[in-house]
Protein backbone atom coordinates (compact mmCIF):
# COMPACT_ATOMS: atom_id res chain seq x y z
CA UNK A 1 0.00 0.00 0.00
CA UNK A 2 2.99 2.28 0.27
CA UNK A 3 3.82 1.80 -3.35
CA UNK A 4 3.44 5.49 -3.98
CA UNK A 5 6.34 6.68 -1.93
CA UNK A 6 8.04 9.45 -3.82
CA UNK A 7 11.58 8.52 -4.53
CA UNK A 8 13.66 11.56 -3.80
CA UNK A 9 11.34 14.36 -4.77
CA UNK A 10 10.77 13.75 -8.45
CA UNK A 11 7.73 15.60 -9.72
CA UNK A 12 6.33 13.85 -12.77
CA UNK A 13 5.48 16.18 -15.63
CA UNK A 14 6.10 16.40 -19.32
CA UNK A 15 8.19 19.47 -19.95
CA UNK A 16 11.21 20.73 -21.83
CA UNK A 17 13.24 20.71 -18.64
CA UNK A 18 12.19 17.17 -17.77
CA UNK A 19 13.29 15.97 -21.17
CA UNK A 20 16.73 17.57 -21.08
CA UNK A 21 19.69 15.24 -21.19
CA UNK A 22 20.58 14.34 -17.59
CA UNK A 23 24.29 14.94 -18.33
CA UNK A 24 23.49 18.45 -19.45
CA UNK A 25 21.37 19.07 -16.41
CA UNK A 26 24.12 17.97 -14.04
CA UNK A 27 26.71 20.12 -15.77
CA UNK A 28 24.33 23.07 -15.87
CA UNK A 29 23.71 22.73 -12.16
CA UNK A 30 27.45 22.95 -11.54
CA UNK A 31 27.61 25.99 -13.83
CA UNK A 32 24.69 27.51 -11.99
CA UNK A 33 26.42 27.04 -8.64
CA UNK A 34 29.50 28.76 -10.03
CA UNK A 35 27.32 31.57 -11.33
CA UNK A 36 25.70 32.05 -7.92
CA UNK A 37 29.14 32.40 -6.37
CA UNK A 38 30.27 34.82 -9.05
CA UNK A 39 27.46 37.23 -8.26
CA UNK A 40 29.32 40.31 -6.96
CA UNK A 41 26.47 42.32 -5.50
CA UNK A 42 22.80 42.13 -4.74
CA UNK A 43 21.83 43.47 -8.15
CA UNK A 44 23.48 40.47 -9.79
CA UNK A 45 20.94 38.19 -8.18
CA UNK A 46 18.32 39.64 -10.51
CA UNK A 47 19.80 37.51 -13.30
CA UNK A 48 19.78 34.44 -11.08
CA UNK A 49 16.14 35.01 -10.19
CA UNK A 50 15.23 35.47 -13.84
CA UNK A 51 17.08 32.30 -14.78
CA UNK A 52 15.42 30.26 -12.03
CA UNK A 53 12.03 31.73 -12.82
CA UNK A 54 12.37 30.81 -16.45
CA UNK A 55 13.48 27.25 -15.65
CA UNK A 56 10.68 26.83 -13.15
CA UNK A 57 8.14 28.09 -15.68
CA UNK A 58 9.46 25.84 -18.43
CA UNK A 59 9.50 22.80 -16.17
CA UNK A 60 5.83 23.29 -15.20
CA UNK A 61 6.64 22.82 -11.54
CA UNK A 62 4.32 24.34 -8.97
CA UNK A 63 6.36 27.18 -7.45
CA UNK A 64 5.10 26.07 -4.04
CA UNK A 65 7.02 22.81 -4.44
CA UNK A 66 10.23 24.59 -5.20
CA UNK A 67 9.82 26.98 -2.29
CA UNK A 68 9.11 24.05 -0.01
CA UNK A 69 12.56 22.68 -0.67
CA UNK A 70 14.10 25.54 1.29
CA UNK A 71 12.18 24.62 4.41
CA UNK A 72 14.59 22.01 5.79
CA UNK A 73 17.31 24.63 5.52
CA UNK A 74 15.64 27.31 7.56
CA UNK A 75 17.81 26.94 10.65
CA UNK A 76 21.04 27.03 8.70
CA UNK A 77 19.70 30.07 6.89
CA UNK A 78 18.89 31.92 10.07
CA UNK A 79 22.25 30.90 11.51
CA UNK A 80 24.13 32.14 8.44
CA UNK A 81 22.20 35.37 8.40
CA UNK A 82 22.76 36.18 12.06
CA UNK A 83 26.39 35.16 12.01
CA UNK A 84 27.18 37.35 9.01
CA UNK A 85 25.10 40.14 10.37
CA UNK A 86 27.18 40.61 13.50
CA UNK A 87 30.59 39.23 12.66
CA UNK A 88 31.41 40.78 9.35
CA UNK A 89 32.88 43.90 10.85
CA UNK A 90 32.97 46.98 8.65
CA UNK A 91 32.91 50.67 9.29
CA UNK A 92 29.44 51.99 8.59
CA UNK A 93 27.61 51.58 11.84
CA UNK A 94 23.85 51.23 11.53
CA UNK A 95 22.87 50.20 14.99
CA UNK A 96 24.79 49.79 18.22
CA UNK A 97 23.24 47.29 20.58
CA UNK A 98 26.02 47.54 23.06
CA UNK A 99 27.01 43.88 23.02
CA UNK A 100 27.02 43.79 19.23
CA UNK A 101 27.32 46.26 16.43
CA UNK A 102 25.22 46.11 13.35
CA UNK A 103 27.05 47.44 10.32
CA UNK A 104 25.99 48.16 6.79
CA UNK A 105 28.58 45.71 5.47
CA UNK A 106 27.31 43.06 7.84
CA UNK A 107 23.75 43.53 6.69
CA UNK A 108 24.72 43.29 3.02
CA UNK A 109 26.90 40.26 3.65
CA UNK A 110 24.14 38.53 5.60
CA UNK A 111 21.66 39.09 2.80
CA UNK A 112 24.16 37.99 0.18
CA UNK A 113 25.18 34.76 1.87
CA UNK A 114 21.62 33.79 2.74
CA UNK A 115 20.50 34.43 -0.82
CA UNK A 116 23.37 32.32 -2.13
CA UNK A 117 22.32 29.43 0.04
CA UNK A 118 18.70 29.78 -1.02
CA UNK A 119 19.61 29.80 -4.69
CA UNK A 120 21.93 26.83 -4.33
CA UNK A 121 19.13 24.80 -2.82
CA UNK A 122 16.58 26.01 -5.34
CA UNK A 123 18.90 25.13 -8.21
CA UNK A 124 19.63 21.63 -7.03
CA UNK A 125 15.97 21.05 -6.18
CA UNK A 126 15.11 22.03 -9.71
CA UNK A 127 17.37 19.24 -10.88
CA UNK A 128 16.02 16.56 -8.55
CA UNK A 129 12.42 17.64 -9.05
CA UNK A 130 12.63 17.31 -12.79
CA UNK A 131 14.89 14.27 -13.10
CA UNK A 132 14.19 10.74 -12.00
CA UNK A 133 16.91 9.42 -9.69
CA UNK A 134 17.66 6.55 -12.02
CA UNK A 135 18.06 8.90 -14.96
CA UNK A 136 20.30 11.02 -12.81
CA UNK A 137 22.63 8.15 -11.99
CA UNK A 138 22.62 7.23 -15.65
CA UNK A 139 23.77 10.72 -16.53
CA UNK A 140 26.35 10.65 -13.78
CA UNK A 141 27.72 7.39 -15.10
CA UNK A 142 28.17 8.87 -18.55
CA UNK A 143 29.80 11.97 -17.17
CA UNK A 144 32.23 9.96 -15.09
CA UNK A 145 32.99 7.35 -17.73
CA UNK A 146 36.08 9.16 -19.04
CA UNK A 147 37.56 8.48 -15.61
CA UNK A 148 37.56 4.78 -16.45
CA UNK A 149 40.99 5.44 -17.90
CA UNK A 150 42.28 5.85 -14.39
CA UNK A 151 40.30 2.76 -13.33
CA UNK A 152 37.47 4.65 -11.73
CA UNK A 153 34.53 2.17 -11.65
CA UNK A 154 31.95 4.55 -13.13
CA UNK A 155 29.54 1.88 -14.30
CA UNK A 156 29.71 -0.11 -11.08
CA UNK A 157 29.14 3.00 -9.01
CA UNK A 158 26.12 3.97 -11.06
CA UNK A 159 24.74 0.43 -10.88
CA UNK A 160 25.09 0.41 -7.11
CA UNK A 161 23.34 3.74 -6.85
CA UNK A 162 20.55 2.61 -9.13
CA UNK A 163 20.01 -0.58 -7.15
CA UNK A 164 20.08 1.30 -3.86
CA UNK A 165 17.51 3.76 -5.15
CA UNK A 166 15.39 0.98 -6.57
CA UNK A 167 15.19 -0.75 -3.21
CA UNK A 168 14.38 2.24 -1.04
CA UNK A 169 10.61 1.98 -1.57
CA UNK A 170 10.73 -1.79 -1.26
CA UNK A 171 12.54 -1.63 2.06
CA UNK A 172 10.28 1.13 3.33
CA UNK A 173 7.28 -0.98 2.52
CA UNK A 174 8.90 -3.92 4.26
CA UNK A 175 9.76 -1.81 7.31
CA UNK A 176 6.18 -0.63 7.50
CA UNK A 177 4.90 -4.17 7.38
CA UNK A 178 7.29 -5.49 10.02
CA UNK A 179 6.59 -2.52 12.24
CA UNK A 180 2.90 -3.29 12.06
CA UNK A 181 3.49 -6.98 12.68
CA UNK A 182 5.49 -6.20 15.82
CA UNK A 183 2.90 -3.64 16.93
CA UNK A 184 0.31 -6.38 16.59
CA UNK A 185 2.38 -8.26 19.17
CA UNK A 186 2.19 -5.34 21.54
CA UNK A 187 5.43 -3.62 20.59
CA UNK A 188 5.47 0.12 21.08
CA UNK A 189 7.48 2.26 18.68
CA UNK A 190 6.01 5.61 19.54
CA UNK A 191 6.36 6.27 23.23
CA UNK A 192 8.96 5.73 25.89
CA UNK A 193 12.38 7.09 26.66
CA UNK A 194 15.13 7.23 24.10
CA UNK A 195 16.75 4.00 25.25
CA UNK A 196 13.45 2.15 25.15
CA UNK A 197 12.78 3.45 21.69
CA UNK A 198 16.17 2.36 20.46
CA UNK A 199 15.55 -1.05 21.98
CA UNK A 200 12.17 -1.20 20.26
CA UNK A 201 13.99 -0.88 16.94
CA UNK A 202 15.72 -4.25 17.32
CA UNK A 203 12.62 -6.29 16.40
CA UNK A 204 12.29 -4.06 13.35
CA UNK A 205 15.89 -3.92 12.20
CA UNK A 206 16.78 -7.60 12.50
CA UNK A 207 14.01 -8.81 10.17
CA UNK A 208 14.69 -5.88 7.86
CA UNK A 209 18.36 -6.80 7.53
CA UNK A 210 17.54 -10.47 7.08
CA UNK A 211 15.20 -9.64 4.24
CA UNK A 212 17.56 -7.11 2.68
CA UNK A 213 20.33 -9.71 2.56
CA UNK A 214 17.96 -12.27 1.13
CA UNK A 215 16.86 -9.82 -1.52
CA UNK A 216 20.44 -8.94 -2.33
CA UNK A 217 21.27 -12.60 -2.80
CA UNK A 218 18.24 -13.13 -5.02
CA UNK A 219 19.05 -10.09 -7.09
CA UNK A 220 22.68 -11.11 -7.56
CA UNK A 221 21.50 -14.52 -8.69
CA UNK A 222 18.95 -13.06 -11.09
CA UNK A 223 21.55 -10.71 -12.57
CA UNK A 224 24.07 -13.49 -13.03
CA UNK A 225 21.42 -15.68 -14.58
CA UNK A 226 21.11 -12.99 -17.22
CA UNK A 227 24.87 -12.90 -17.73
CA UNK A 228 25.57 -9.57 -16.07
CA UNK A 229 29.30 -9.12 -15.78
CA UNK A 230 29.86 -5.43 -15.18
CA UNK A 231 30.02 -2.52 -17.54
CA UNK A 232 32.47 -3.72 -20.13
CA UNK A 233 30.94 -4.03 -23.56
CA UNK A 234 27.48 -3.39 -22.19
CA UNK A 235 25.13 -1.60 -24.56
CA UNK A 236 22.38 0.70 -23.33
CA UNK A 237 18.66 0.80 -23.68
CA UNK A 238 18.45 4.58 -23.60
CA UNK A 239 21.20 6.17 -25.58
CA UNK A 240 21.75 9.71 -24.48
CA UNK A 241 21.96 12.08 -27.36
CA UNK A 242 22.21 15.84 -27.28
CA UNK A 243 19.14 17.53 -28.71
CA UNK A 244 18.54 21.05 -29.84
CA UNK A 245 17.00 21.94 -26.50
CA UNK A 246 20.11 20.76 -24.68
CA UNK A 247 22.23 23.21 -26.66
CA UNK A 248 19.74 26.00 -26.01
CA UNK A 249 19.83 25.28 -22.28
CA UNK A 250 23.63 25.41 -22.33
CA UNK A 251 23.47 28.69 -24.23
CA UNK A 252 21.05 30.27 -21.77
CA UNK A 253 23.20 29.21 -18.84
CA UNK A 254 26.32 30.55 -20.50
CA UNK A 255 24.49 33.82 -21.02
CA UNK A 256 23.70 33.92 -17.32
CA UNK A 257 27.35 33.59 -16.41
CA UNK A 258 28.39 36.20 -18.96
CA UNK A 259 25.78 38.66 -17.70
CA UNK A 260 26.87 38.17 -14.11
CA UNK A 261 30.53 38.66 -14.97
CA UNK A 262 29.77 41.76 -17.04
CA UNK A 263 27.61 43.19 -14.32
CA UNK A 264 30.43 42.68 -11.86
CA UNK A 265 32.85 44.45 -14.16
CA UNK A 266 30.85 47.45 -15.16
CA UNK A 267 27.90 48.03 -12.89
CA UNK A 268 29.12 46.78 -9.57
CA UNK A 269 30.51 50.10 -8.42
CA UNK A 270 27.54 51.94 -9.78
CA UNK A 271 25.08 50.58 -7.26
CA UNK A 272 26.82 50.89 -3.99
CA UNK A 273 25.38 47.59 -2.77
CA UNK B 1 -17.14 -10.23 21.82
CA UNK B 2 -18.42 -8.28 18.89
CA UNK B 3 -16.40 -6.37 16.36
CA UNK B 4 -18.25 -3.84 14.25
CA UNK B 5 -17.27 -1.70 11.32
CA UNK B 6 -19.42 1.36 10.78
CA UNK B 7 -19.01 3.03 7.39
CA UNK B 8 -15.27 2.63 7.58
CA UNK B 9 -13.27 4.38 4.89
CA UNK B 10 -9.53 4.52 4.61
CA UNK B 11 -7.64 6.77 2.26
CA UNK B 12 -3.87 6.47 2.04
CA UNK B 13 -1.86 9.68 1.76
CA UNK B 14 -4.97 11.81 1.72
CA UNK B 15 -4.43 15.22 0.20
CA UNK B 16 -1.30 14.26 -1.72
CA UNK B 17 -1.26 13.59 -5.45
CA UNK B 18 -0.83 9.92 -4.58
CA UNK B 19 -3.96 9.54 -2.50
CA UNK B 20 -5.70 6.22 -2.85
CA UNK B 21 -8.84 4.99 -1.18
CA UNK B 22 -8.28 1.40 -0.13
CA UNK B 23 -11.59 0.73 1.55
CA UNK B 24 -14.77 2.68 1.28
CA UNK B 25 -17.86 2.73 3.41
CA UNK B 26 -17.40 -0.74 4.86
CA UNK B 27 -20.04 -1.81 7.34
CA UNK B 28 -19.89 -5.28 8.81
CA UNK B 29 -19.80 -7.12 12.09
CA UNK B 30 -18.00 -10.17 13.36
CA UNK B 31 -19.54 -12.16 16.18
CA UNK B 32 -17.83 -14.18 18.82
CA UNK B 33 -17.04 -17.73 17.70
CA UNK B 34 -17.55 -17.14 14.00
CA UNK B 35 -15.30 -18.34 11.23
CA UNK B 36 -15.36 -15.62 8.62
CA UNK B 37 -13.48 -15.60 5.37
CA UNK B 38 -12.51 -12.41 3.64
CA UNK B 39 -11.98 -12.90 -0.05
CA UNK B 40 -11.24 -10.60 -2.92
CA UNK B 41 -8.62 -9.71 -5.45
CA UNK B 42 -5.21 -8.25 -4.84
CA UNK B 43 -5.84 -4.60 -4.12
CA UNK B 44 -9.46 -5.11 -3.13
CA UNK B 45 -8.72 -3.79 0.34
CA UNK B 46 -8.66 -7.04 2.31
CA UNK B 47 -5.40 -6.37 4.09
CA UNK B 48 -6.28 -2.75 4.80
CA UNK B 49 -9.54 -3.94 6.29
CA UNK B 50 -7.71 -6.48 8.43
CA UNK B 51 -5.36 -3.84 9.79
CA UNK B 52 -8.32 -1.84 11.01
CA UNK B 53 -9.46 -4.75 13.14
CA UNK B 54 -6.76 -4.23 15.76
CA UNK B 55 -6.19 -0.51 15.35
CA UNK B 56 -2.97 -0.78 13.35
CA UNK B 57 -4.67 1.58 10.97
CA UNK B 58 -7.29 4.01 12.02
CA UNK B 59 -10.10 4.84 9.63
CA UNK B 60 -10.10 8.16 7.83
CA UNK B 61 -13.90 7.95 8.01
CA UNK B 62 -16.28 5.89 10.11
CA UNK B 63 -15.67 3.91 13.28
CA UNK B 64 -14.48 0.49 14.40
CA UNK B 65 -16.20 -0.75 17.53
CA UNK B 66 -15.13 -3.57 19.82
CA UNK B 67 -17.92 -4.48 22.21
CA UNK B 68 -19.50 -1.16 21.40
CA UNK B 69 -16.42 0.94 22.14
CA UNK B 70 -14.54 2.87 19.46
CA UNK B 71 -11.07 1.32 19.44
CA UNK B 72 -9.44 4.43 18.03
CA UNK B 73 -10.81 6.72 20.70
CA UNK B 74 -8.41 8.43 23.05
CA UNK B 75 -8.06 6.51 26.26
CA UNK B 76 -8.82 3.13 24.72
CA UNK B 77 -5.71 1.01 25.09
CA UNK B 78 -4.36 -0.11 21.74
CA UNK B 79 -2.30 -2.75 23.48
CA UNK B 80 -5.42 -4.28 24.98
CA UNK B 81 -7.17 -4.28 21.62
CA UNK B 82 -4.18 -5.95 20.02
CA UNK B 83 -4.03 -8.54 22.77
CA UNK B 84 -7.69 -9.40 22.27
CA UNK B 85 -7.49 -9.42 18.50
CA UNK B 86 -4.38 -11.13 17.18
CA UNK B 87 -3.29 -10.35 13.65
CA UNK B 88 -1.08 -12.71 11.70
CA UNK B 89 0.35 -10.99 8.66
CA UNK B 90 0.95 -12.53 5.29
CA UNK B 91 4.36 -14.25 5.22
CA UNK B 92 4.46 -13.82 8.98
CA UNK B 93 7.83 -15.56 9.17
CA UNK B 94 9.50 -12.35 8.07
CA UNK B 95 8.83 -10.80 11.47
CA UNK B 96 11.02 -13.25 13.42
CA UNK B 97 14.03 -11.59 15.01
CA UNK B 98 15.10 -13.24 18.24
CA UNK B 99 17.98 -15.60 18.89
CA UNK B 100 15.75 -18.48 19.86
CA UNK B 101 12.27 -19.59 18.99
CA UNK B 102 11.19 -19.38 22.63
CA UNK B 103 12.40 -15.80 22.97
CA UNK B 104 10.62 -14.80 19.81
CA UNK B 105 7.33 -16.25 20.93
CA UNK B 106 7.83 -14.56 24.31
CA UNK B 107 8.01 -11.14 22.65
CA UNK B 108 4.24 -10.62 22.71
CA UNK B 109 3.62 -11.81 26.28
CA UNK B 110 6.59 -9.73 27.48
CA UNK B 111 5.14 -6.65 25.82
CA UNK B 112 1.96 -7.32 27.74
CA UNK B 113 4.01 -7.13 30.92
CA UNK B 114 3.53 -10.74 32.01
CA UNK B 115 5.82 -12.40 34.53
CA UNK B 116 8.62 -14.71 33.43
CA UNK B 117 6.79 -17.79 34.74
CA UNK B 118 3.57 -16.85 32.98
CA UNK B 119 5.50 -16.07 29.78
CA UNK B 120 7.27 -19.45 29.83
CA UNK B 121 3.97 -21.17 30.35
CA UNK B 122 2.46 -19.36 27.39
CA UNK B 123 5.41 -20.08 25.14
CA UNK B 124 5.07 -23.79 25.84
CA UNK B 125 1.35 -23.69 25.28
CA UNK B 126 1.66 -21.73 22.03
CA UNK B 127 4.30 -24.08 20.69
CA UNK B 128 2.12 -27.10 21.26
CA UNK B 129 -0.92 -25.36 19.81
CA UNK B 130 0.85 -24.75 16.52
CA UNK B 131 2.08 -28.32 16.54
CA UNK B 132 5.77 -27.75 17.17
CA UNK B 133 7.81 -29.79 19.60
CA UNK B 134 9.51 -28.32 22.65
CA UNK B 135 12.88 -29.29 21.21
CA UNK B 136 12.97 -26.45 18.75
CA UNK B 137 12.32 -23.88 21.47
CA UNK B 138 16.03 -23.23 21.95
CA UNK B 139 16.87 -23.28 18.25
CA UNK B 140 17.37 -20.16 16.20
CA UNK B 141 14.23 -19.39 14.20
CA UNK B 142 16.44 -18.87 11.15
CA UNK B 143 17.47 -22.54 11.13
CA UNK B 144 13.91 -23.73 10.65
CA UNK B 145 12.07 -24.57 7.46
CA UNK B 146 9.71 -22.00 5.96
CA UNK B 147 6.61 -23.79 7.21
CA UNK B 148 8.04 -24.10 10.71
CA UNK B 149 9.02 -20.45 10.74
CA UNK B 150 5.50 -19.46 9.91
CA UNK B 151 4.20 -21.63 12.73
CA UNK B 152 6.58 -19.96 15.12
CA UNK B 153 5.32 -16.56 13.96
CA UNK B 154 1.73 -17.66 14.50
CA UNK B 155 2.68 -19.02 17.91
CA UNK B 156 4.01 -15.54 18.70
CA UNK B 157 0.51 -14.17 18.24
CA UNK B 158 -1.26 -17.11 19.88
CA UNK B 159 0.91 -16.65 22.98
CA UNK B 160 -0.97 -13.43 23.67
CA UNK B 161 -4.15 -15.55 23.99
CA UNK B 162 -6.28 -13.50 21.65
CA UNK B 163 -10.04 -13.99 21.59
CA UNK B 164 -10.01 -13.40 17.89
CA UNK B 165 -7.43 -14.28 15.31
CA UNK B 166 -7.13 -12.51 11.98
CA UNK B 167 -4.95 -14.40 9.51
CA UNK B 168 -3.84 -12.83 6.26
CA UNK B 169 -3.29 -15.58 3.69
CA UNK B 170 -1.87 -18.04 6.22
CA UNK B 171 -1.22 -20.69 3.58
CA UNK B 172 0.39 -18.45 0.97
CA UNK B 173 3.61 -19.79 -0.49
CA UNK B 174 3.47 -23.17 1.23
CA UNK B 175 3.67 -26.48 -0.60
CA UNK B 176 0.42 -28.50 -0.93
CA UNK B 177 1.21 -30.53 2.17
CA UNK B 178 2.07 -27.40 4.14
CA UNK B 179 -1.17 -25.77 2.98
CA UNK B 180 -3.24 -28.66 4.27
CA UNK B 181 -1.46 -28.60 7.61
CA UNK B 182 -1.83 -24.85 7.89
CA UNK B 183 -5.56 -24.94 7.16
CA UNK B 184 -5.99 -27.77 9.65
CA UNK B 185 -4.18 -25.58 12.17
CA UNK B 186 -6.47 -22.63 11.52
CA UNK B 187 -9.44 -24.95 11.88
CA UNK B 188 -8.10 -26.20 15.21
CA UNK B 189 -7.92 -22.62 16.51
CA UNK B 190 -11.54 -22.11 15.63
CA UNK B 191 -12.56 -25.37 17.25
CA UNK B 192 -10.75 -24.34 20.41
CA UNK B 193 -13.10 -21.38 20.66
CA UNK B 194 -11.16 -18.60 18.94
CA UNK B 195 -13.06 -16.35 16.59
CA UNK B 196 -11.31 -16.57 13.25
CA UNK B 197 -11.14 -14.20 10.31
CA UNK B 198 -9.16 -15.64 7.43
CA UNK B 199 -8.13 -13.67 4.39
CA UNK B 200 -7.68 -15.81 1.35
CA UNK B 201 -8.11 -15.88 -2.34
CA UNK B 202 -8.39 -19.59 -2.60
CA UNK B 203 -12.07 -20.32 -2.93
CA UNK B 204 -11.58 -23.99 -2.18
CA UNK B 205 -9.93 -23.25 1.16
CA UNK B 206 -12.59 -20.74 2.04
CA UNK B 207 -15.44 -23.05 1.10
CA UNK B 208 -14.07 -25.81 3.28
CA UNK B 209 -13.60 -23.79 6.42
CA UNK B 210 -15.68 -20.66 6.62
CA UNK B 211 -19.27 -20.37 7.72
CA UNK B 212 -19.49 -16.83 6.59
CA UNK B 213 -17.92 -15.18 3.59
CA UNK B 214 -17.32 -11.54 2.90
CA UNK B 215 -16.34 -10.69 -0.66
CA UNK B 216 -14.48 -7.46 -1.21
CA UNK B 217 -14.28 -5.65 -4.48
CA UNK B 218 -12.56 -2.34 -5.10
CA UNK B 219 -12.61 -1.44 -1.43
CA UNK B 220 -16.26 -2.22 -0.87
CA UNK B 221 -18.12 -5.20 0.49
CA UNK B 222 -19.56 -6.73 -2.66
CA UNK B 223 -21.18 -9.83 -1.24
CA UNK B 224 -21.72 -11.14 2.21
CA UNK B 225 -23.39 -14.26 3.52
CA UNK B 226 -23.05 -17.95 4.22
CA UNK B 227 -20.95 -20.02 1.86
CA UNK B 228 -24.09 -21.29 0.10
CA UNK B 229 -25.43 -17.81 -0.41
CA UNK B 230 -22.21 -16.47 -1.80
CA UNK B 231 -21.32 -19.35 -4.08
CA UNK B 232 -24.83 -19.61 -5.49
CA UNK B 233 -24.04 -16.32 -7.19
CA UNK B 234 -21.30 -17.85 -9.29
CA UNK B 235 -21.93 -15.49 -12.14
CA UNK B 236 -21.48 -12.43 -10.03
CA UNK B 237 -18.25 -13.82 -8.61
CA UNK B 238 -17.07 -14.52 -12.11
CA UNK B 239 -17.81 -10.98 -13.08
CA UNK B 240 -15.51 -9.88 -10.28
CA UNK B 241 -12.89 -12.19 -11.74
CA UNK B 242 -13.25 -14.47 -8.76
CA UNK B 243 -13.75 -18.14 -9.03
CA UNK B 244 -16.20 -20.38 -7.26
CA UNK B 245 -14.70 -23.55 -5.77
CA UNK B 246 -14.16 -26.30 -8.30
CA UNK B 247 -16.74 -28.54 -6.64
CA UNK B 248 -19.18 -25.70 -6.85
CA UNK B 249 -18.53 -25.27 -10.54
CA UNK B 250 -19.18 -28.94 -11.06
CA UNK B 251 -22.52 -28.84 -9.29
CA UNK B 252 -23.60 -25.69 -11.09
CA UNK B 253 -22.73 -27.30 -14.39
CA UNK B 254 -24.68 -30.45 -13.54
CA UNK B 255 -27.71 -28.36 -12.64
CA UNK B 256 -27.38 -26.54 -15.92
CA UNK B 257 -27.49 -29.86 -17.69
CA UNK B 258 -30.77 -30.58 -16.00
CA UNK B 259 -29.66 -32.90 -13.24
CA UNK B 260 -31.27 -32.70 -9.86
CA UNK B 261 -28.12 -31.84 -7.99
CA UNK B 262 -27.66 -29.76 -4.86
CA UNK B 263 -25.29 -26.81 -4.85
CA UNK B 264 -22.23 -28.19 -3.11
CA UNK B 265 -19.11 -26.36 -2.16
CA UNK B 266 -17.36 -29.04 -0.12
CA UNK B 267 -15.80 -32.05 -1.71
CA UNK B 268 -17.48 -34.43 0.74
CA UNK B 269 -20.97 -33.14 0.03
CA UNK B 270 -20.41 -33.40 -3.68
CA UNK B 271 -19.22 -36.96 -3.35
CA UNK B 272 -22.35 -37.99 -1.46
CA UNK B 273 -24.59 -36.21 -3.94
CA UNK B 274 -22.77 -37.73 -6.90
CA UNK B 275 -23.07 -41.18 -5.44
CA UNK B 276 -26.77 -40.68 -5.00
CA UNK B 277 -27.12 -39.38 -8.51
CA UNK B 278 -25.21 -42.28 -10.02
CA UNK B 279 -27.23 -44.80 -8.08
CA UNK B 280 -30.44 -43.16 -9.23
CA UNK B 281 -29.28 -43.30 -12.86
CA UNK B 282 -28.54 -46.99 -12.54
CA UNK B 283 -31.92 -47.78 -11.05
CA UNK B 284 -33.81 -45.61 -13.46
Amino acid sequence: MMKNITLGQYYPADSVVHRLDPRVKIVLLIAFVVAVFLVPDLFGFVFVVLYLGLSCRLSRLPVRLLIKSIKPLRFILIFTFVLNLFFTGGKTELLNLGFAVLTREGLLNAIRYSLRLVFLVLGSSLLTLTTQPVTLTDGLERLLSPLKVIRFPAHEMAMMMTIALRFIPTLLEEADKIMKAQSARGSDFETGRLIQRVKAMVPLLVPLFVSAFRRAGDLAMAMEARCYHGGEGRTRLHILKMQKNDWIAIGVTALLIVLIVLEGRFLSGYFAW
Amino acid sequence: MLLQFENVTHTYQAGSPFQATAIQDVTLSIQSGEFTALIGHTGSGKSTLAQHMNALLSPTGGRVLLDGRDINQKGVSKKETRQRIGLVFQYAETQLFEETVAKDIAFGPKNLGLSQAETDERVREALSRVGLSDEIAEKSPFELSGGQMRRVAIAGVIAMRPEMLVLDEPAAGLDPMGREDMLALVKSFHEAGTTVVMISHSMDDVARLAKRIIVMEKGRVALEGTAEEVFRDAERLNRMDLDVPEVCRLSLRLREEGYDFPLCYRMEDAMTALEKLLKGEKNG
